[in-house]
């Protein structure tokens, strides 16, 4: 009896199917005769990566208090000469998710007298080396310093090791009671730079 | 409440900034310099956002001979740079250029608040040789336990137009005493050469402690890089502890360790038995910590003077790890707090001023009888 071209496919597939269910749970087992070395070369290329995790501050809005000159906030919890602003806006969080080491730099597009005005006006970060120690090493700011609008150095290295990779970045404010008034709509930029 | 001064509003209806991470890979190229040399360089960048935008550039003194193949991407991509040098560079070393993406801070469109953007930045290194014999060195040993031999690194690069014959000389001493000198057999480099050398000292039979590495290289010129070498051996040391506590209150009792094992030290804790003449008063324990190759910290436990009259006792520190124990019985002290005593201060500076007072009052009373009676007697003439 002769098979047509339809009932032939379907014959093969009904032998693949068996033999697919048949080789479900099947252990092969047996000596090897032969053997041969198998390598497997995995090039892993440089990458430097940096990660804001937490990126954005808001202090909300305050008043300097009457009577005195200024007001400071800052992200731990501070809030000393104002009232309304927030001093529990989390910190900046940054991690180097890359597999080199890299050096850290901070600067910001504003100093304090551009972005806050007034008399004796104050925009300062701190680098806290906490949650993960050793994250940054040779840290230049472990108490608070002013921003500047060039690049500087605050670890060197920022490592990439999971252990020792995350940093926070406190930020804090001197507000004075003769500062830009009104709403400020200006935003300030913190580049965190990561060099190799 | 009267508020004056001024307000100063940072207004955010929503963090409009999302959280963002900016990558590039490779990290690093390094080429000698050649004259009119032309040469390309294959980046790739990449934000966590996919719509986030990349802006790339390039810094350094030699980034005017730079070319980008794009000033910006969305989310990832191939940045080619096209470097052509020009015929001479006067400064001799290494110059850097660096290629880097950040995020786009145009994205801010925050109003207000202090908004915290990533930038990452890798290297191209034209190093541009120096007239002559001019070599640069970089050695590192790694800190080992007792027993064991200490590996190290060397590379050296040939950074002159001219040749070289040298053969390094690392030395470890103690005390400013020779104590093992190992020679390494380097000889010709030729201009541009690099040599990287990864060998081991017989430190296997130096005890422990810590000791002095020096690196010499001598080609007319001398190299001297020393580098610090610290034997280990499993053992907490006890660096520091408090000695004087309060009475009537429960006091941190701290005691200060140092790992001098080169590997790390797991559920390092303190027992402390404090005695009085034999008699044990009281004891506590402090946490278990773990604690890296050669790291100090603090053991706290918390000592409850509540019901200890003030006195010397012994107190007994017992430091375990990994089935040891350091020991070191030292005295502690009970002590009643200082009073606080500048409230008396002020009394006896009010009561000085009053007595100055009372001092020029009544010589101005004296003083102004004794001229009314002068003026009487003067009437009465």
């Amino acid at each position: 009896m002769a098979l047509n071209k339809s009932q032939l496919i379907g014959y093969a597939a009904i032998i693949v199917i068996v033999i697919s269910l048949a080789s479900i749970g099947m252990k092969f087992t047996g000596f090897i005769t032969t053997s041969s070395t198998g390598v497997v070369n995995v090039t892993i290329t440089p990458s430097g990566s940096i990660n804001f995790t937490t990126n954005f501050i808001n202090f909300g809005s305050g008043s300097v208090t009457a009577g005195n000159s200024n007001a400071t906030v800052n992200t731990e919890g501070v809030l000393t000469g104002g009232t309304g602003w927030n001093s529990s806006a989390s910190n900046f969080t940054l991690e180097n998710i890359g597999n080199v080491n890299v050096s850290l730099a901070l600067k910001v597009d504003k100093n304090a007298t551009s972005y806050l005005g007034g008399t004796s006006p104050s925009f300062k970060y701190r680098v806290i080396n906490d949650t993960e120690p050793l994250s940054c090493v040779g840290n230049t700011a472990s108490s608070f310093t002013e921003f500047t609008t060039t690049d500087a150095v605050v670890c060197n290295p920022f490592p990439f090791d999971n252990a020792k990779d995350s940093i926070r970045i406190s930020i804090q404010l001197v507000i004075p009671s003769d500062s830009l008034s009104g709403a400020v709509a200006q935003t300030a930029l913190v580049t965190a730079t990561g060099t190799y | 409440m009267i508020k004056r001064g001024v307000l100063l509003v940072f207004l955010i209806l929503l963090p409009l900034v999302n959280a963002g991470s900016i990558g590039i890979s490779p990290v690093h190229f390094e080429l000698f310099f050649e004259p009119n040399l032309e040469r390309t360089f294959d980046f790739t960048v990449s934000n966590a956002d996919p719509k986030g935008a990349i802006e790339v550039y390039a810094l350094g003194d030699l980034a005017k001979y730079v070319k980008l193949s794009d000033d910006s991407f969305v989310g990832e991509g191939s940045l080619r740079v096209y470097l052509k040098l020009p015929k001479t560079i006067e400064i001799p070393g290494n110059h850097r250029i660096l290629i880097g993406a950040r995020e786009s801070s145009s994205e801010n469109g925050a109003s207000g608040g202090v908004a915290g953007i990533a930038a990452i930045q890798a290297s191209i290194d034209v190093m541009v040789q120096y007239p002559g014999k001019y070599i640069e060195a970089a050695f590192n040993v790694n800190n080992v336990n007792k027993g064991e031999n200490a590996s190290f690194d060397l590379t050296v690069n040939n950074l002159g137009t001219e040749s070289i014959n040298i053969s390094p000389v690392i030395e470890v001493y103690e005390d400013n005493i020779k104590l093992l000198t190992k020679n390494i057999e380097i000889g010709k480099m030729l201009s541009k050469d690099k040599r990287v050398i990864n060998d081991f000292l017989a430190t296997s039979s130096l005890n422990e402690g810590t000791y002095n590495t020096s690196l010499v290289i001598n080609y007319g010129r001398e190299i001297r890089i020393s580098r610090e070498l610290k034997i280990g051996y499993m053992f907490v040391n006890i660096t520091d502890y408090s000695y004087n506590f309060s009475s009537g209150k429960i006091n941190p009792f701290r005691i200060s360790v140092e790992n001098l094992w080169n590997s790390e030290m797991k559920n390092v804790y303190a027992e402390i038995v404090i005695t009085d003449k034999g008699k044990v008063l009281t004891s506590f324990k402090t946490p278990s910590m773990d604690m890296a190759p050669w790291e100090k910290k603090d053991l706290v436990g918390f000592f409850d003077v509540s019901d200890i009259p003030e006195g010397r006792y012994t107190a007994n520190l017992q430091v375990f790890y990994d089935s040891k124990i350091n020991n070191k019985l030292v005295a502690v002290y009970v002590f009643k707090p200082p009073v606080n005593n500048v409230w008396m201060i002020w009394v006896g500076i009010a009561a000085g001023f009053v007595l100055v007072v009372i001092v020029v009052f009544v010589y101005l009373i004296v003083k102004i009888r004794r001229l009314k009676n002068e003026s009487g007697k003067k009437n009465k003439r």
